[in-house]
């Protein structure tokens, strides 16, 4: 089924290729630290079903900084056929474009471009954090479950490396992800979505326009797509994976 | 017992004056008046295809009533062309643009309010299109006569629209087919409808979860104003991304970096209409050192996420939003 094609002791990152029978163009899928791959399967099937050769960069939760994971990234990226299409969610497209690898295009749903604090997300900031932090249980914030409050739909989280979640408090804190949009050559196509409390459309698009080469679409309710949403459904749901295949297609969206 | 829970209500809130004032161009405005003699006058200004009932719309939904309860004197305009504001002694009074909100009815309504309670500054608060004439009448006018202003859920960035609204503004010539269009017929329907309303008009306007069906019903009907030919027509100039003046050639964004007025601004999570992201640029822009930025969503503390009537008419609106009104007034005298 899913077969390992490349495992290289000096990286922690993993790699494995989806592709059945390979051939078609290559998209690269790059799983967001803390995030199982379980929760990135719609989003892999839906490019393998496309016809796309799917490989994936799985972050292993081993005390890694941002940079480390760049240079794991980048290092992956050097062992695939070039003209990659980079698609990634969230925090793993923050990692993605802070790599600068050189890709054919980058394809985000809901990228963390920047960030605009609020209640639940400074709370979340001043946790207690280890060497590693256990993602898989969700602490109480005002009465609700913060995955719930920040994720919507959250899809299955796994284990966040200290150093990584400490720079995100960080960031929560100042308000602001270093990130130089500015040198990304690629061109970049980003679904965002009105219901995305993370990824918010204050935060990402402003920063958005800083990439010299940028497409943003806004899904939801204004697409008439009967809904607007959250984070996590950014990753699971039908229509925002549509619309990212058929962007890394060239396809108008519909 | 009904007899006497009505008098009660009738000693807790103060008659309604209507107060007229001329602008420059001839045109008569109409204010809702709740007179606190002495206390710091503030001006409330509606929306696009709306008038001062947003802000009014019953007792125990309103927050001109509770700003006169916290002790402002309360000024509530109506535009031309909109609610007491229809029509004036010469019949139908139609805007020929929204630039005439800002350079001709804000000047008359503030000299207004300045001449009959002796206040040399003013207050504001603006929704939508209300604020958006806030940086028209700000772009001419560096030092305003303003203490300080709250604006809800006012765009001055459009670009990157999303499918809606970038249709709307590549299709305002319909708005000037006829000299408006008749959306007070159009919310009345999807008053009436609610959820079942076609391609769910009603959540691009409001968040059902957050607004008692009751007012949502009585809203529809008494809140809606036509929108104007002149309106569509330079809202129409804006589907290259930016809100620009009648005549095409003032962007406003970039007119307001000399502003100090202290400016509260608040957008809200599921504002269909105006997303934050259009409404953080209007902060952006203002040159003020004192301005606060708040988005009302569930993530950030509030009930609910807001949309975009539910500023003033969500039931948590009344502990969620006009404590944080008042207290922006009171804390800037």
């Amino acid at each position: 089924m899913w077969m390992l094609a490349l495992a290289d002791a000096a990286i922690a990152a993993e790699v494995r290729d989806f592709t059945p029978g390979g051939g078609g163009p290559s998209a690269t899928v790059v799983v967001s630290p803390g995030f199982s791959i379980v929760g990135f399967l719609p989003l892999i099937r839906r490019f393998s079903a496309d016809g796309f050769d799917v490989h994936t960069v799985e972050f292993a939760c081993a005390g890694q900084t941002r940079a480390e994971l760049e240079q794991e990234l980048r290092t992956s990226l050097s062992a695939l056929p070039p003209g990659q299409t980079l698609v990634a969610h969230g925090l793993g497209a923050t990692v993605a474009l802070g790599a600068k690898p050189d890709v054919k295009r980058y394809i985000l749903l809901a990228p963390l471009l920047d960030i605009r604090p609020m209640a639940a997300t400074s709370w979340a900031a001043a946790l207690p954090t280890g060497p590693s932090v256990d993602l898989t249980p969700s602490p109480e914030w005002s009465g609700q479950s913060l995955k719930d409050v920040l994720l919507g739909e959250p899809p299955p989280l796994t284990c966040g490396s200290g150093p990584l979640v400490r720079e995100v408090q960080g960031w929560v804190r100042e308000g602001h992800i270093p990130l130089a949009l500015e040198e990304v050559d690629a061109p970049v196509w980003i679904g965002v979505s009105l219901g995305d409390e993370l990824a918010t459309v204050e935060a990402v698009i402003p920063a958005a326009r800083r990439l010299p080469n940028r497409t943003i679409l806004r899904l939801g309710l204004n697409a008439l797509q009967g809904r607007d949403f959250s984070h996590g459904a950014m990753l699971t749901h039908r229509i925002p994976l549509r619309a990212a295949v058929r962007a890394a297609r060239h396809r108008k969206p519909r | 017992m009904i007899a006497a829970f009505l008098f009660q209500v009738a000693l807790a809130t103060p008659a309604e004056e209507i107060a007229y004032t001329t602008t420059e161009d001839g045109y008569e405005l109409g204010f809702s008046h709740y007179d606190n003699p002495g206390k710091p006058p503030v001006v409330l200004v509606h929306g696009i295809s709306c008038n001062h009932r947003f802000y009014d719309l019953e007792p125990e939904q309103s927050l001109a009533l509770s700003l006169w309860d916290a002790g402002f004197d309360v000024w509530n305009l109506d535009l031309r062309g909109h609610g007491l504001s229809l029509k004036g002694k010469k019949g139908r009074q139609r805007p020929s643009s929204v630039d005439v909100y800002g350079e001709q009815d804000l000047p008359a309504a503030f000299a207004y309010v300045q001449q009959r309670t002796g206040a040399e500054k003013l207050h504001y608060v603006g929704h939508s299109m209300g604020g958006m004439v806030l940086a028209i009448y700000l772009a001419t006018h560096p030092e305003p006569p303003l203490a300080s202003a709250v604006v809800l859920a006012s765009p001055l960035d459009l670009r990157d629209p999303d499918p809606l609204i970038g249709a709307v503004l590549h299709n305002t010539w319909v708005g000037t087919i006829l000299p408006s269009l008749p959306t007070p017929f159009g919310a009345k329907l999807v008053g009436r409808l609610g959820t079942k309303s076609p391609l769910q008009i009603d959540q691009l306007l409001y968040n059902p979860e957050l607004m008692e069906r009751g007012v949502q019903q009585r809203s529809m009907r008494q809140i809606v104003a036509p929108v104007w030919r002149g309106e569509s027509r330079q809202f129409g100039l804006a589907k290259d991304g930016d809100f620009r003046s009648a005549d095409g050639t003032d962007i406003y964004r970039e007119r307001l970096s000399e502003i100090k007025v202290p400016m509260l601004f608040i957008a809200g999570r599921a504002d269909r209409i105006v997303h934050p992201d259009r409404v953080l640029a209007y902060y952006e822009a203002v040159g003020s050192a004192d301005k606060e930025w708040i988005v009302a969503s569930r993530a950030n503390g509030f009930a609910g996420d807001y949309g975009h009537l539910d500023y003033a008419l969500a039931t948590a609106a009344k502990t969620e939003i006009f404590p944080r009104v008042i207290e922006w007034l009171q804390n800037h005298p």
